[in-house]
Formats: structure tokens, sequence, C-alpha cells
């Protein structure tokens, strides 16, 4: 066998016996050529101890709510567009006069203004302002929670994942 | 009364799933009631955007992008759908750790129901939701309501009821 | 539908190709994509996640993965490998996310230990997470290219031919990346016992 260090284009031979993935075959007559070859058997040690560190880098496990969240993602985004998109693009597409135009998005903006009232909170002084994680991240579940409850089992329902 | 109507709360959420029929807990005398003051959601979103990300660059970074990828999920749903969990939120979090601790394994046992089902317990919690309080509990407590539904299935419909505010 | 049916239905679905689930999917039967999903979520993930070394960042990315597999599934036809598509598109949104420099990769800190515990089994774990940094550090240091044909090549154990099509280049550049990228690992990491 040629040597694959000193062959042009034979040195993914070396790479494929330290990764395990040539034929018994061609294994064999690799294990031969490195019983004579110091730089060949010199190579592939180096190269497995780098293998076998690379070995040490273990991925988490997948977190348990991975499938839930984009099944929420699904649900949001999966068929549609937003349902301010779809009214957004319902306006571009015809062409409107300049001054009806201005009328509907005085409109629009009060038609948002009055939908998005925000509640009261107490003004919050900057450099007094702390937050809980934990609780923010519960909350935020069980909103989650509760959207999921509410759209589940509705026209907008996209379960049978 | 209002000893009684907690106690009844205590009684209808704190109850196991396996519960058999009899052991059914009584609806509750008294309607859903909301926590006055803002939520923490809502101490967030009456900060300035710089307030805000002051206070979330304190986290860890993981943790920080974990919870702004959330609340931006949650900041770009319909207006509509923001109201209505908001005023759900409200009333869930008035009720006790262990309340909300079951009122959470029934909502997900709720999603975990098959999509028939879900859709049919779905059409009838939205009707309990539209019927006053007093109204609310008799359809709860009816003969035909203990036909139709499975004794899981009521504790689910009571638990969706509980969070939703008279109309 | 009875759940015994809908189980035995799964289990006829996850031994299908992956091709064959999409087209099922794109036929409108939405159960082919569970078992799609479980059987690539993983990989796909972890791919993600040494790519751009924050756990957090790379489930998100997953997600944004599998939802646009799921909102292409009109279009979808079965020219190439389902797997090679996949990665392609989780290669690209890494890509995105390295570049814009918005991830914070996760450190490997000292000061995640706690404090109180002086044993023998803090000293070991202090090691190993410097050992550990060191192997990210030394990930994290090639090209991206070098680093994606790395990760797919060692821990997604896919082929020459496979990588080639996702990095869309040919075989033999490929081969030559991978060469570099682990001379240079073996360099970087010479030290370590």
């Amino acid at each position: 066998m040629e040597c694959p260090i000193q062959a042009r284009g034979k040195k993914d031979l070396l790479l494929d016996y330290c990764s395990h993935s040539l034929d018994a075959g061609a294994m064999a007559e690799v294990e031969e050529h490195l019983a004579a070859c110091a730089e060949c058997k010199a190579w592939t040690t180096a190269h497995m101890r780098t293998w076998s560190l690379l070995d040490e880098w273990q991925a988490a496990p997948v977190s348990p709510d991975f499938e839930r969240k984009l099944r929420e993602r699904i649900a949001l985004e999966g068929e549609s567009a937003p349902w301010w998109k779809s009214v957004w693009q319902s306006f571009a597409a015809r062409p409107l006069k300049p001054a009806l135009s201005l009328a509907l998005a005085v409109l629009l903006l009060l038609g948002g203004l009055l939908l998005v009232r925000p509640r009261s909170a107490p003004p919050v002084h900057p450099g007094q302002e702390t937050i809980d994680a934990d609780r923010l991240e519960k909350a935020l579940d069980d909103v989650d929670l509760l959207r999921q409850v509410g759209s589940a089992g509705g026209s907008k329902d996209s379960e049978a994942m | 009364m209002r000893a009684l109507t907690a106690v009844l709360w205590g009684l209808l959420l704190v109850a196991p799933v396996a519960a058999q029929e009899d052991d059914l807990p009584p609806p509750p005398a008294g309607a859903p009631r909301a926590l006055a003051g803002p939520t923490i959601l809502d101490r967030l979103e009456a900060m300035s955007p710089e307030q805000r990300q002051r206070l979330l660059d304190k986290l860890p970074p993981e943790r920080r992008q974990r919870i702004e990828a959330r609340l931006k999920a949650y900041e770009t749903l319909p207006a509509e759908e923001r109201d209505r969990l908001r005023r759900q939120y409200d009333t869930f979090r008035a009720l006790t750790p262990e309340q909300k601790q079951n009122a959470r394994r029934l909502f997900q046992r709720f999603i975990e129901l098959p999509p028939g089902r879900r859709q049919v317990l779905r059409r009838e919690a939205d009707q309990l939701s539209r019927l006053p309080w007093p109204r609310r509990q008799a359809r709860l407590g009816s003969p035909e309501f203990e036909h139709r539904f499975s004794p899981e299935e009521r504790q689910i419909l009571h638990a969706l009821a509980a969070i939703t505010p008279n109309p | 539908m009875p759940e015994r049916v809908l189980n035995s239905m799964e289990a006829v679905a996850a031994l299908e190709p992956d091709a064959e689930l999409m087209l099922r999917l794109k036929a409108g039967d939405a159960d082919s994509f569970g078992p799609l999903l479980a059987r690539h979520r993983g990989p796909v993930i972890h791919f993600l996640y040494r790519m751009v070394q924050n756990a957090a960042v790379a489930e998100e990315l997953a997600q944004e993965v599998f939802l646009r597999v799921y909102k292409a599934r009109a279009s979808y036809v079965a020219s190439a490998k389902f797997t090679t598509w996949l990665f392609r598109i989780a290669l690209h949104l890494a890509l995105n996310n390295l570049r814009d420099g918005r991830v914070d990769r996760e450190s490997v800190s000292i000061e995640d230990l706690p404090v109180a515990d002086r044993g023998p089994s803090a000293e070991q774990r202090l090691i190993e997470a410097a050992r550990l940094a060191e192997i990210r550090r030394a990930i994290r240091a090639l090209p991206e290219k070098q680093r994606a044909a790395v990760l797919m090549h060692k821990y997604e154990e896919m082929g020459y031919a496979q990588i080639a099509e996702v990095l869309g280049c040919s075989e033999s550049a490929v081969k030559s990346l991978l060469f570099r990228a682990y001379e240079a690992l073996r360099a970087r990491l010479a030290h370590m016992g």
C-alpha cells in the first residue's frame, strides 16, 4: 500500500482508519502499513489522542420542554403570518389616495392605542429597579400554559405532530 | 363567607386527579377573584426599554437571552390575546400555591387530551366562561354535566372555569 | 382515533425513511412530523450547541430549524438527503448567529463550583472544567467552515460527501478542511495529557 502521508490525496485513509469507518479489509491494509511506517504511526497515534480528547466534550441533554416550545412556535408561526402582517399586506396591496391613506393610518393608530392600553403600574425609578428572575420565568411559564390552554382545542389547534 | 369560599376552593383544587366520582369536591360558592396590583410582567411593561435592558443585563447571559426570547414571544402576541392572558393570569395568581400547582397539572392534562376531546372541553369551557358565576356553578353541578364528562375532565373544567373571570 | 391505533401508526412512521415522512407531512399528515423531530432533534441541537457553545441559544436555533422545515413542507421535494437539508439550515442559522456576535458563550468557570466543597472530587471537577474549557476554546478557534466540518465529521459521524453538500463544496475540499482542522486541534491540545 502507498504511504498515505507521502502519496497525494491519500491522507483521508488515515482519518478513516482513526474514525473506524473503513471496512475490515481496508483496516487490515492500513494496520499492516502502520507497522512499517513510523511517520504514519506517529500521525495516527497523535490523531487518536486528539480524537479521544474531543470525546470528552459531551453535549448536554435536550431540555424536556423543547418540543412543547416548538409546538407553541408552530402554533404561532407555522400556518399564517401574524395578524398585523395580513392587515398591513391587505392595505399595501391596494393603492389608496393619499388623504384616505392618512385617515386610515390615523384610525389604525388610534385603534392600536385603544387596544394596547397599558395597565397601570407604579413608575419605576432608575437605580431602584430589581427583578426576581425566578418569579419572572415562573410567570412566563404560567402565561405560556394559559395561552396553550386557550388555544388548544380551538380552530388554531395545531396538534397532531 | 370568605373562609367558606377559601375552603371550597381548597377542596376543589387540591383534590387528586384520581379521585373517584363520589370524592369530587362541590363547586365553590365564590366567583373567581383577581389579585389587585400589577403582575411582574406589568412591571416590566411599564418600564422604559432602557430601564428594562438595564435590569435584564444584570442576569447571567444565558438566562437573560432565554427571558428576552420569551418576553418577545409574549409581546408579539395579538393585543387581544395578551389582554385575555393578563386577565386570566390575574385570577390564576390569586390562587394559593397548592391550588396553582394543581391547576397547572390539570391544564397540562388538558393540553395532552386527544384533539377531539380537547375541542369538546374547550367549547364547554368557552360556554361556561360566558356565564355569570352562579349560573356557571349550576351548570358545573348539573347531572347532564356529570354525565358528559369523566371525573378528570370535570376537574379540568372546574380549573378552567376557576381562572376565567366573570363576564 | 384510539390511542392504540395511533401508537402503531407512529411505530410504522418511525421506521420510514425521512423523505417519505416529509412527503406524508406535505400531503397533510401532521403526525409524520413527530417521528422526524424525535429522530433528528438531538443531532441538530448537539451540532448547534457545539457551533455556538451556548445550550439555550442552540435550542432556540434548533427550534427555528424545525419550524422552517415545517413551514417548508408544502414545497418539499425529496431531491437531497433530508439530514443534508436539515444541517444546511442549522449551519446557516449558526453562522448568522456567530457573525452577529450575539451569542454569549457559556463559560466553564471554576466559580461555578461550590466554594465550600474542598474535597478531592472538587479538585477533580476543577481539572475537568479546565480541560473542557481548553477543548471548547480549541474548537472555537477554528475558522467557521473547519469548525462545522469537524463537528459534523467527529460528533455527527457524517461522511465526506454529505459534509460537502452541507458546506457547498467538493469532497476533496472537505478532506482538506478536516485535515487542517484536526492538525490545528492537535497542536492546540498537545499539552493535555
